[in-house]
This record gives structure tokens, sequence and C-alpha cells, in this order.
């Protein structure tokens, strides 16, 4: 148990706070020490087969029989929620890849205290015709 | 496949998904040493015949695609089968098994090579290719979905790692040694260039699985993609390969490619970078080489009439481990690196087109009688 | 079907089975690990980073190495003066005396970090093929390390305590990053010795590194402080230089000074070319950045003038082709044609250059000054070293198909080279003059 290995250690523990959805951390600090075993056993080689290992693994799962890695398969729209985090209020709509039965998850425009984006909502609702401001508000629905 | 389109467990791969595998298939194992064969061929023309190789590597896609178009829900076993009859199908589809498991075994033992030279010299390579092994047998047990999926993740990350490094080492590069163009002249090129044709026909170890891809109309352009991908990359490290070390320097060195990762340098404190340049193409191989490994445990079944291809994963990987550790030195293993690609273009030819001719002869066609009723999911 | 259920999801097994296999791999794991001999894991304390290499040949032949090993402490810069210490031995080999080192030295010896790779003259001038292949096939080895030859003793030279910086290595590494701009020296690294060693048609030409004190010394006519600022090109100095610049008794050298070259032939150095003829030799091959130089203002007016040479380009043209095959001379006539641009830094004169006719004239000058220097360093590769250091060859080997080059030309090629006329063609234009169009001067 090298200085370097606490360090590395400590390090670790301190950034796995910063993942934003708890269950994914607690995954995470557990498999940080099958990584650290590896690492020590055959340096950078040992933490990419770990890393390999934990990929294949992803590959494999399902979540409600979608495959958990199927965000990332194509450039669509939804890299927005899966690679980087874009803001809440532009997600219209719910994702293809999940089958939804109603593809419209919220309005356009939703924040509607601020001034602008309410002058906005106005504007579309009058250029829209009836129920403005709807994303697709008749094609959304989708029956299956 | 389900019953239901989209519900239940699919085996779908997506065309994506097939371009990038075919071109990890064709570069990721063979682009460590590709300069150092061909370079004493061709010369300072050693890119163009990569090219020309790829140019090969093109009409056995096209005719790969052709294939799977044709018998959309047949791996290669059974389209010989349907083709020439279940006998003759059979050898075919042992051959074909075979050709994987040379590629598998060859293409192990260069991953472990450049991980052990240049890396973990005081590591037994026995334990190297272990490691490898187990791996390839995690994947192959999940199937190949989860590595299509994965390979799609570590491509980008592979190819954004060589633009790096075309970046960083350009300084270093001086073009003036590519030049003159034609090299040894236009006779070794074209020979070169058929040597090259063996890396980008290894392409036709997706055929195994190119049923499971939703739309087979595009199966054609997917491969042809992948390996124009495949062989451009090739033809990126092969040329920057002569543009830092010269024709000669290829020659001496080892791997020319790490040679390039080794000039690189973040600042003036992260020396060795090329463990991570390593690292990350020992991933890209390892998914490669998992493939390569599922086409051939899925060929074996079919050949042995097994419905599932699980019961031989293990044995099956310790033959691929065992013949990954047969060459015993560097110089055994670039004897039959130049073996290999000298005569495995032709088989790699061979094959689709007597299926081809076979299938066109016959004038069979998807959807006539089975000589078996089942899938083999 | 359960094939397809499996395929999505690891094989479920029975609770107790399941358990004894985790345990199975994890026994594998814990196997494996000792295996590879992580007990024997070298931590970053007990690595010695060396930071420049330094090689030479004893009286009766044997070879030394020099290494010069970092020893990061906690304390601030200033307090520690020597943050390194060089270790020496002796063998029959590099080799042999790298192995030697490694007894010599408390920590583990890690080479991937050498800024600067030192050769004395006499070993250079034995060959440096004899420590090219230790260094080649050593994985830990970069490409990237700079290449000198001293004519100084080289352990003095990485045993220099200068006030720059904390070693020696490091001193010389960031004197040929950092002045990449002074164009006395060629930046010669690792890389392209080994490639030019290669080819007989691209001689390498490798940075010299001298001694100086902190006052003018020895031989070397000098300026002001002994950096590598001062040796910017200074008129031309007699070609073989004197033996560094130990001579003043008062004076401890405690500088290091990049300027100069030393021009091999395959990989045995046949001699030194000074400042002004490395500068010429670097402008032919295009490796130039800049170059500063004073001459006499052409003219009858006396004078010197100052300038910057920010840009050039040379080409070298065969007029009369060339002609590959037994029976046929090969190569003839060259002609180097080199355009360029010069800023004026400096008018020490009484011709102000104010009209079209005296810039003229002027351009005229720069291009015979030029020309002159370049002529000298034809002469000089030619006659006295007898090697293509300004790599005519390399410019016919991008020209012939690779079989005639290797056949035909490559074997007799440094016969050849003394025999061509070699024509330079210089023309330079002036461009900036600074801030002011004309020196200030006192009104009489």
């Amino acid at each position: 148990m090298s200085p370097i290995m606490v360090i590395v250690v400590a390090v670790t523990g301190l950034a796995s706070f910063t993942i934003p959805h708890y269950p994914t951390g607690l995954a995470i600090r557990l498999l940080r020490f099958l990584l650290l075993f590896l690492s020590a056993a055959l340096g950078l080689f040992g933490l990419m087969a770990g890393l390999m290992a934990i990929a294949l693994h992803l590959g494999a799962l399902t979540s409600f029989g979608i495959p958990y890695l199927e965000p990332l398969m194509k450039p669509r729209p939804s890299l927005r929620d899966a690679v980087w985090r874009s803001a809440v209020f532009t997600f219209n709509k719910r994702p293809e890849y999940a089958e939804p039965l109603d593809q419209v998850r919220q309005k356009k425009f939703i924040r509607t205290w601020a001034p602008g984006v309410a002058e906005m909502a106005r504007k579309e609702s009058r250029e829209g015709g009836d129920g403005g401001g709807e994303d697709g508000g008749e094609k959304g629905s989708r029956g299956r | 496949m389900g019953d239901r389109p989209g519900h239940g467990s699919r085996d779908e791969i997506y065309y994506t998904q097939i371009v990038v595998i075919t071109a990890m298939i064709v570069f990721a194992t063979g682009f460590l040493a590709a300069a150092r064969v061909l370079v004493p061929v061709a010369g300072t023309a050693a890119w163009i015949s990569v090219l020309i190789g790829g140019a090969f590597g093109l009409g056995i896609a096209v005719l790969a695609g052709y294939l799977a178009a044709r018998f959309p829900d047949h791996s290669l076993v059974r389209m010989a089968e349907r083709v020439f009859g279940a006998p003759l199908g059979k050898l075919i589809g042992l051959t074909f098994a075979a050709y994987c498991t040379v590629v598998l075994g060859l293409g192990s033992r260069e991953s472990v090579l450049a991980m052990w030279i240049a890396f973990l010299q005081t590591t037994p390579p026995v334990l190297i290719s272990a490691v490898f092994y187990v791996l390839i047998i995690y994947a192959a047990y999940l199937g190949i979905e989860a590595i299509a999926r994965v390979s799609l993740i570590f491509f980008s990350l592979v190819v954004a790692s060589l633009l790096v490094l075309t970046a960083l080492a350009s300084p270093v590069a001086v073009p003036g040694r590519l030049l003159p163009i034609v090299g040894n002249g236009l006779g070794p090129v074209m020979r070169a260039g058929f040597l090259a044709a063996s890396y980008a026909g290894e392409s036709i170890v997706v055929l195994a699985f190119i049923r499971h891809l939703k739309d087979k109309r595009g199966a054609s352009r997917a491969m042809a993609t992948g390996v124009a991908t495949g062989m451009a990359i090739m033809a990126v490290a092969t040329g920057f390969g002569v543009m830092m070390l010269g024709v000669r320097g290829i020659s001496r060195v080892t791997f020319p490619v790490l040679e390039t990762a080794r000039m690189v340098g973040f600042g003036q404190f992260l020396e060795r970078a090329e463990i991570l340049f390593l690292a990350l193409w020992f991933s890209a191989a390892l998914l490669k080489l998992a493939t390569v490994f599922y086409a051939s445990i899925t060929s074996v079944a079919d050949v042995l009439g097994l419905r599932d291809y699980r019961p031989l994963i293990i044995p099956y990987a310790l033959l691929g481990a065992a013949l990954s550790l047969i060459p015993k030195t560097v110089l055994e293993t670039f004897d039959y690196l130049n073996v290999f690609v000298r005569y495995s273009v032709w088989y790699t030819i061979a094959l689709p087109v007597v299926l081809v001719l076979g299938a066109v002869a016959r004038g069979l066609r998807e959807g006539g009688d089975d000589i078996r009723d089942r899938d083999a999911g | 079907m359960t094939g397809m259920r499996a395929r999505t999801q690891p094989s479920v097994a029975p609770g107790g089975l399941r358990f004894g296999r985790a345990v199975i791999v994890l026994a594998c794991l814990f196997a494996a690990a000792s295996l590879s001999g992580c007990r024997d894991a070298r931590e970053i304390e007990s690595v010695g980073f060396v930071l420049g290499l330094g090689i030479d040949e004893t009286a009766d032949g044997r070879i030394e190495v020099w290494a010069q090993v970092a020893l990061p402490s906690a304390k601030p810069a200033e307090e520690e003066k020597q943050q390194s210490w060089t270790a020496r031995s002796v063998g029959d080999t590099v080799w042999d005396a790298v192995r030697q080192l490694n007894d010599r030295s408390t920590k583990v010896l890690f080479r991937a970090h050498v800024r600067a790779l030192v050769f004395g003259e006499r070993f250079a001038r034995g060959g440096v093929a004899r420590a090219l292949d230790v260094l080649a096939r050593d994985g830990q080895f970069r490409y990237k390390s700079w290449v000198f030859v001293t004519s100084d003793p080289v352990g003095d030279v990485l045993g220099v305590e200068t006030k720059q910086s904390s070693s020696a290595a490091l001193s010389l590494d960031d004197l040929m990053r950092n002045t990449a701009r002074s164009s006395t020296a060629p930046r010669s690294r690792f890389l392209d010795l080994l490639t030019s060693i290669e080819q007989p048609g691209d001689q390498p030409l490798l940075a010299r590194v001298s001694l100086v004190g902190p006052t003018e010394a020895g031989g070397q006519a000098e300026g002001e402080e002994s950096t590598a600022e001062a040796g910017r090109g200074q008129g031309a100095r007699g070609p073989e230089g004197p033996e560094g610049a130990k001579g003043t008794p008062d004076t401890e050298p405690n500088e290091l000074r990049v300027e100069g070259s030393a021009a091999l032939c395959g990989d045995r150095m046949v001699g030194w070319l000074d400042a002004e003829e490395t500068a010429m030799a670097l402008m032919v091959c295009n490796k130039l950045p800049a170059y500063s130089f004073v001459m006499p203002m052409p003219g009858g007016e006396g004078g010197t003038i100052g300038f910057d040479m920010i840009r050039s380009h040379a080409d070298t043209l065969f007029p009369k082709g060339i002609h590959t095959g037994h029976a046929a001379e090969l190569v003839t006539e060259v002609v180097i044609r080199i355009t360029g641009t010069v800023d004026i830094r400096e008018v020490l004169s009484s011709e102000q250059l104010m009209s079209m006719q005296s810039l003229d004239s002027l351009q005229a000058g720069i291009s015979r000054h030029l020309e002159a220097g370049v002529r000298r360093l034809v002469d000089a590769a030619q006659n006295r070293l007898g090697c293509d250091v300004i790599s005519i060859g390399e410019c016919v080997r991008r020209r012939v198909p690779a079989k005639a080059w290797e056949e035909d030309v490559a074997p007799t090629w440094h016969d050849q080279f003394r025999a061509i006329t070699i024509v330079p063609d210089v023309r330079f234009t002036v461009g900036k003059r600074g801030m002011t169009m004309q020196s200030p001067r006192p009104v009489h």
C-alpha cells in the first residue's frame, strides 16, 4: 500500500461524490476497487481491461427491454440528455428508442414566468391557432 | 428474432455498428506493423499500396453484401449449405472457421507482442494473453450485440486518439520522405497492394453475423464503408510512419506506429504518452478479436449443428490462446505474419466469389426450400 | 427460448454455484496478480529520472557514460542550488557503462525523461553508431531528446552549475526549445540523427555546446553575457574553434552556449562548422527559422548595418538534369536558389537608405554577402569536410526512382558530391526597417 495508492483512493473517493445520480455513484464506488486492483497488477493495461469489462457488461444490459447504451447508438436529439445535459425546459419530446405511447412530454414554452418566454408563447399561440405553444400538438400522440 | 418488432431480445445490429465493426476488423491489429510488411516491397509508396488493397477489399465487401441481401437470415455456413448442399457446405464452413481461427491467433499474438515489448516487459506474455482471452470469453458470452455497441463507442475514441497523435507528431514528420511518390515502381506497388488486401479481406468475417443487420439492403454499403474507413486509417498510419522514420528506418523498428506515438509527450512532464495510445489500441484489438471469436464459434456451432454456441466458448478460447502462443519470438511472429498476408487474400477473394457464383448458378433465393427449418438464433 | 434470453443477460445459475464461480474467478485474479509481480512495484520516490546523458571515449578506447539524475526536493528552488547529481562510469561498450551506472545509483534509473544527449568529440569522431544501438533499442529512451557534440569535457558540461536552471540538462533543453529563433545551431533531435545516418544524401548536423565563462573567454570572440543570446552570428570565425572557453584562469565557466555544429559523415564526425557556416547550411536545407547578422554597409559611405532575416526559402535546381545509369555522370551542376526577406535592425552609417537606389544597392549587397557565405559553406562541405551536409543528395533521391537511387547513386554519392559544381543564387529583399526611418543623431 504505497503513498500514491492512498492518494489515488482518496481522490477517487472524493470525486465519486460529484456523480449526480446516487445509485450510479454507489456502483462506481464499488467498481473502483476492482479497477484499482487491476491497475496495481497490470498497470494501464489492467485498467483498460477493467474498463472494457465494465463497458461490455453495460453493452449487454437492458432496461425495461431497451438496451442500456441505446441513447448513444445513433446521432439523435436524445444525445443532449445522454452525452451532455441540456436545459430541462428543452426536453419537449420523449426519446423515440423508448417507444413511448405519447411522444410529447411538455409544452414548448413552459417558463412563462420569464417575460421573454411569455412573449414568445403568446406570439406562438397567435400564429399557431388554437391550443398554442404545444410542440407538434396534433401529431404528437402516437398510439401503439 | 423477436416476434414483436422492437420488444424482447432482438440481436439486432445497426448500420453504423456494421461499419464500425468492419473498420475495426480491418485495421485494429494490422496497422501497428503493416508498414513493416509493406514498405520493404513498395518503398515510399506503401500508403498507395494500402489504398490499392482497400480497392480489393471494396470488391470483396460488395460481393459479401450481395450474399447478405440474397440470403437474409442465413449465416455463412448456412449459405454454403444452401448453395452447395450439406457436406460440401459444411466443409466450406469449416474452412471459414479455420480462417477465423488463424486471424484470431495471429491477431492476438500481434497485440500481445505490442503490449509486451512496449510496456509490460517483465510480465510473462502468457498472462497478457490470458487477460485478453478472459475478456474475449466474456464478450462472446454476452453476444454480438454487446460487442457491437461497445465497438461503436470505442471506435470514436480510437479515431480521436489517432488524430491527436497525427497532430502532435506532425512537427517532426518530413513530407519529403514520401518522395518519390511511386516508390520502388508500379510493379512493387501493385504487389504490395495485393499484400495489403489481406488486411481488407479480413472483413469477410462479418459474413458470419451480418444476418443480424436489420435492413439487408444496406449491407454492401455498410461493409464497403467500413473497409474504406479501416484502410484509410491504415494508409494514414503507414504514410506517417514513412514521414517520420524514412524507408530504411521503418524496416529497422518493430512497430512503426508505436515509434510515432513515442514522439508525443504532453507538456514537459507527461512522457511515455504512447501508453495511453497503446491502451486504446489494445481495446480496439480486443473488440476485433472478440468479433472474430464470435464469428468462428458460431460457424463451428452451425457446422456441428448446435443450437447454442455457448458451450464452445471456453474450449475455443483455450485453442485460440494456445495458437497465439505458438510463435515464441518476435522474429517467428513476423514470419507467420508474412506467410499469412501472402496467402490469405486468395481465400478471402475465393470464398465470396465461389458462394456468389454458386448461388447465381443455382438460381437460389431465400424463401425456397429450407434445408433446416430453424433459425440459428 | 432459453438461448435468446441468455443473450441479453448472463446466464443465471443457481445461487450456490454462482457464488462458487465468483470465488474461483477472484482466486484466479489474485493468482494473476502475483504472476505479474506486483510485489516488485516501483514507487515514484524510488525512480531516478535521468535528465541528461553524456557519452565520451577515454584515451585508451573505453566508453565513459555520464548520467545526470534529478533530485526533486521539498525545499523551494532558491534554497537549493543544485538539484541533480551526475554519475560517471566507464565500460567497454555503452551498455556496459550504463549497466555500471545502475549499480552506483540508489534509485532505479528511468531514461524516459532524458532531455539532452551530449557526445564528446573523441567519441563522435570514432563513430556515434556505437551508442545508437543501445538507445534505439531501449524502450524508455525518447527519440525526441536533443543531441549535442562538445569539444569540452562532457563531465564538465553536464556538471556545470548554471544560474538559469537547476541542472545543465534542463538548461540545454531550454536553450534548444526557447531560443529556436537563434539560428546558429541546428535543432538536432535523436530521431533526426537516426534517420540522417541511414541516408547517404542527408548527413547529420549536430548542435555544438560549449562552456563559457561570465566574461569574454577563450578564443571565441564574444560580446556581452555568456548566454546563448550572445552567439548571433557576429561575423565569420575560423572554421575549427579552439578548445572551448576555459582559457582565462580567473573566470570559471558556468554557462552553456549552443552555437555552431558538428558535421558527421555517416556516423563519424569529420569537423566543426562555425556559427555562420551552420546558419548557411540550415538556410540551404530550409531549416533556418531566423538569422541575425551584421555586415558592412555597401557603397562608399562606410559603417555597418544589422539585419534580422525572418523568412527564407531555398530551392535546389538541377539545370542539367539528373542522369542515372552506370556510364553517365550523375549530377554535374546544382543551383541553389535562395530567396528571402530581411528586416533592418541597426544602421550605424551615414548612409540612411532614404532613396530607392540605395535600397537596391543594399539588397544587392545583402545578396552578395549571403552568397559569399553560402559559397564558403559549400567549399567547407566539399573540400574540408567531404560530406553532404546540405542535403543535395536528398533532393536527388526525391527526384529519381528508388531503385536508381539505391543502386546507382547512393553507393558513390560521397565522391560525386565533392565533384559537383554548386552555384548559389541568392536574392534577398528588404522588408521592415523598424519604428524610425532614420537614425537619431546629434546635430553638429
